[in-house]
């Protein structure tokens, strides 16, 4: 057959140039080979790809994988083409023309897909910078501050806002129990947490909206005041409005989220500010200047009783020359007590030593020490016994009118009784059993128990048994003696300003502080002076000795003034 | 963001890294060293002299202003990622932007361990604390890398930049197929496998090892190696040829590879510090604004 084949070239231009080659042959081979009648220079083409035939009825293209070549846009192996087939073999485009005559075939053929040049796709797939891999800078970057912005800023604020409204104004302690421990992440505002909550507040550790409230905003004393509203002021603010306590919020001394410790500011420094020279803020107020304790503060000054009667007390300086007199009504000799031969005890031979245990014991607390009874600790020895004759029997202890009673009712009872247990007697003790008691007798009988009913009343509380620990007195009320026993008060605290642990002191003894031993009687105030403390404690500065601040020994919220804040009390009730 | 560049301008990278030594060092007579010793001294006066209520801590005005000095230096060496891009437009040099960004970087470690109180805790402000570690570790590192590799690179490079060494690969490539297209399909397909599909570099642990275990190059080396045996004639000395060229593009490319492999590792620390800076960033809102919503 007779086949021209036409290679057509595109120029820059756009015009096409074409080299035309004329084939007689049967077969027409297209491929890279360069034996092919259609030599088809591209790596892409095979060696020999193709053929095209003459057949009985036209031609045919050939080749030898299925989908190899795409005639008239179907993929395929092999088809039947006439003039204006075109044939797509890898890169090049095949088109059928009409041919002129005495040609049986005319094909055009192009290369219409030229290889990309090499630099420019081995630059396309090269990737020499990081930044071109994954992960790269910026990705990471981008998860990253999403991921924080998100988890610990976004979500712990909206958190907060979901939670706080359905929370009470400012839910007591029991509520915030109630509502359990929240966990991070679900809680995410935990993850805002800057230390550990104090143990006391623990409870409520894990809760924080309920002491931030508002955003933005410090925590406002009308959270603490919520369950704290009983917190005393220092000073009468109406009198003393001193703005460094009236301004002073909660925050300013209690800091919270400082670990386990409860902190509070207890520096010398804040309470000298004031007390340093406290006439210049408060010129009537009996109090002596203080700054130090180890260098400057005042002599003790204990609440004295001055008239047991009235209870009436005043406050008054331990000073040796003129030491305060405890007024109260109590006769005792701790000298006597502690008589290191010991004491006589009823009943038994031997003497009992006794030491300051046996009467004071310390509160499980240790700030005060148990009070002292006659009936746990005096009666065992100070027997109440009125009548020789009856030792068994003793009057009751706290009242005259039953000790008369008692007393009255013993002597009537044997003077109806009669016999020699009632030697003195009127006749009616001597009547036959069962012989009615005379108008006379009965008569002489309470005339005779009343007399020695008096009798040892006298011996009772004029003399012995009474008088030995109380003042007693007398007076006649129509012809009779009516006795008075002076109430005892003996002081709970004579310090009252100041705490003092007796339990955290007692690897001492306590002849170091109370000089017992030479105490003859209980109007002695038996209390170390502040230079017996400084022995052993100095201001928080101290090196060599106890380092004790202020607020070691004195409060600074004190039991009866007015609450700290009673306006928010209100203020925070009213919200629940 | 931060101390490399886009690109275009990145296969010039190492050379300008010489800036990385001495100058930077001695900026300005030492004036950042100096800065900051002067502002480590003051901060650890100032802690030392506070006695604060409870522990030191970010809360106190020592705590605040130790606090809002570390925020303003950690934002403004952060704008040196910015800044540098643009450097040579203003007032300072970029050697001394970097001297600055490397003695105050420095500096961060007191102050912020001062503002903290020594405090630490599973929480946003010691995240924000150990993503700043972490910026300035990897900042240390940066610096190391920056002052050791860019010997070592153009060392192996032998002179020529990585740009040329990809312009002879082409070359080779061109030169490969010309020679390829006269031989066998099988030889042909492996040059065209070779040319079409060679990569340098590629994903991350491609380019910090520097190595293509499956490089189409190597391969279509080896095997063309053994199929020129079997050819004769001029094909023999065509296929020859065409073994010189893969063996020359194979050699190339280990040399491209290695160079991608360190300027990878020259880029690694950025991965790190890069991120991390801006992670300290967004810690850092969080941070302060978390401190003030629950004051």
């Amino acid at each position: 057959m007779e086949v021209n084949v036409g290679f057509l070239a595109r120029r820059r231009s756009g015009s096409i140039s074409v080299r035309t080659h004329e084939l007689r042959c049967d077969v027409i081979h297209f491929g890279r080979s360069a034996d092919s009648e259609v030599h088809l220079a591209d790596p892409r083409i095979s060696q020999h790809q193709a053929t095209l035939n003459e057949t009985h009825d036209g031609f045919r293209f050939e080749t030898q994988l299925e989908g190899d070549v795409v005639i008239d846009g179907v993929a395929t192996s092999e088809a039947a083409i006439k003039p204006g087939s075109v044939i797509q073999l890898g890169p090049y485009e095949i088109k059928i023309i009409e041919s002129q005559e005495g040609v049986d075939l005319s094909l055009t053929v192009e290369l219409t897909e030229p290889m990309a040049e090499e630099l420019d796709e081995l630059k396309a797939r090269n990737k020499t910078s990081l930044d071109k891999a994954w992960p790269n800078r910026r990705s990471v970057s981008w998860v990253l501050a999403l991921l924080i912005l998100g988890l610990f800023l976004a979500w712990p604020v909206g958190k907060h806002y979901m939670e706080r409204d359905n929370q009470a104004a400012t839910p007591s302690p029991m509520e915030v129990v109630e509502m359990g421990d929240r966990v991070w992440p679900v809680a995410g505002d935990l993850a805002w947490d800057t230390g550990e909550v104090s143990t006391p507040h623990k409870f409520l550790a894990k809760n924080c909206s309920v002491c931030h409230r508002n955003a933005f905003e410090q925590v406002t004393d009308a959270v603490c005041v919520a369950c704290h509203e009983k917190t005393e002021q220092h000073v009468d603010t109406k009198n003393y409005p001193l703005p460094e306590i009236t301004q002073a919020t909660c925050q300013s001394c209690h800091k919270e989220h400082q670990g386990p410790a409860h902190i509070v500011r207890n520096d010398q420094q804040f309470c000298a500010e004031c007390h340093l020279d406290i006439k210049s803020v408060a010129k009537e107020l009996d109090l002596g200047p203080a700054s130090d304790f180890g260098a400057n503060h005042p002599e003790f000054r204990p609440m004295v009783m001055v008239n047991g009667r009235t209870k009436k007390r005043e406050r008054m300086t331990l000073d040796p020359k003129k030491w305060p007199v405890e007024k109260s009504n109590l006769n005792f000799s701790h000298v006597q007590h502690l008589d290191p031969k010991g004491m006589r005890v009823p009943n038994k031979v031997a003497r009992q030593v006794m030491d300051c245990a046996d009467c004071h014991v310390a509160e499980a607390t240790g700030e005060y020490m148990q009070p002292i009874t006659m009936e746990k600790h005096c009666a065992s020895c100070h027997l109440l016994q009125f009548d020789a004759r009856a030792p068994d029997r003793t009057v009751v202890h706290g009242s005259v009118e039953l000790t008369m009673r008692t007393m009255r009712e013993f002597y009537a009872t044997l003077a109806l009784e009669g016999g020699a247990r009632a030697p003195r007697a009127s006749s009616s003790g001597r009547r036959r059993p069962g012989s009615a008691l005379t108008e006379n007798a009965r008569r002489e009988a309470v005339a005779w128990a009343d007399r020695m009913t008096a009798q040892s009343a006298q011996q009772v509380f004029g003399k012995a048994v009474c008088k030995t620990c109380h003042i007693v007195t007398q007076k006649t009320e129509r012809g009779r003696i009516k006795w008075n026993i002076e109430p005892v008060t003996v002081a709970a605290r004579w310090l009252e300003k100041g705490k003092f642990d007796h339990v955290r002191h007692e690897s001492m003894e306590c002849a170091d502080c109370h000089d017992a031993k030479k105490s003859k009687k209980a109007t002695d105030v038996l209390l170390p002076k502040v230079a017996t403390c400084q022995k052993c404690h100095a201001g928080e500065n101290a090196t060599s000795k106890v380092a004790s601040t202020c607020v070691t020994c004195h409060a600074f919220h004190l039991p009866g003034k007015q609450p700290m804040r009673p306006g928010l009390v209100k203020s925070a009730k009213r919200k629940k | 963001m931060a101390v490399t560049q886009s690109s275009e301008t990145e296969q010039g990278a190492p050379e300008r890294l010489g800036v990385l030594q001495e100058p930077v060092i001695s900026s300005g007579n030492y004036k950042y060293l100096k800065l900051a010793l002067t502002l480590i001294l003051i901060s650890i006066a100032a802690y030392i002299y506070d006695e604060p209520l409870g522990q030191p801590n970010g809360g106190t005005w020592i705590g605040y202003t130790l606090g809002t000095v570390g925020a303003l230096l950690i934002v403004w060496l952060g704008w040196f990622g910015i800044r540098k891009r643009r450097y040579g437009t203003g007032g300072m040099m970029l050697q001394e932007w970097l001297s600055a960004h490397v003695y105050l970087g420095f500096s961060l470690i007191v102050i912020a361990t001062l503002h903290a109180g020594f405090q630490v805790g599973l929480n946003v402000h010691t995240l924000a604390y150990v993503l700043m570690l972490i910026v300035i570790l990897s900042g240390v590192w940066g610096i190391y890398l920056y002052i050791a590799l860019p010997t070592r690179m153009s060392e192996s490079r032998g002179g020529i930049t990585l740009d040329q060494l990809v312009v002879l690969i082409a070359d080779l490539d061109k030169s490969a197929l010309g020679k390829s297209v006269k031989l066998g399909d099988d030889i042909n397909d492996l040059v065209r496998d070779a040319v079409e599909n060679t990569t340098i570099g590629g994903g991350m642990v491609r380019q910090l090892s520097g190595r293509d275990p499956s490089c189409p190059t190597a391969r279509a080396l080896e095997r063309i190696g053994e199929l020129v045996k079997s050819l004769s004639g001029g094909d023999a000395a065509t296929g020859r040829q065409l073994v010189v060229d893969l063996a020359r593009k194979n050699r190339l490319l280990t040399v491209a590879r290695l160079d991608v492999k360190y300027r990878a590792w020259l880029n690694l620390w950025l991965l790190v510090h890069v991120p991390a800076t801006v992670g300290l960033i967004a810690a850092l809102i969080a941070h302060i604004l978390s401190v003030f919503f629950y004051w």
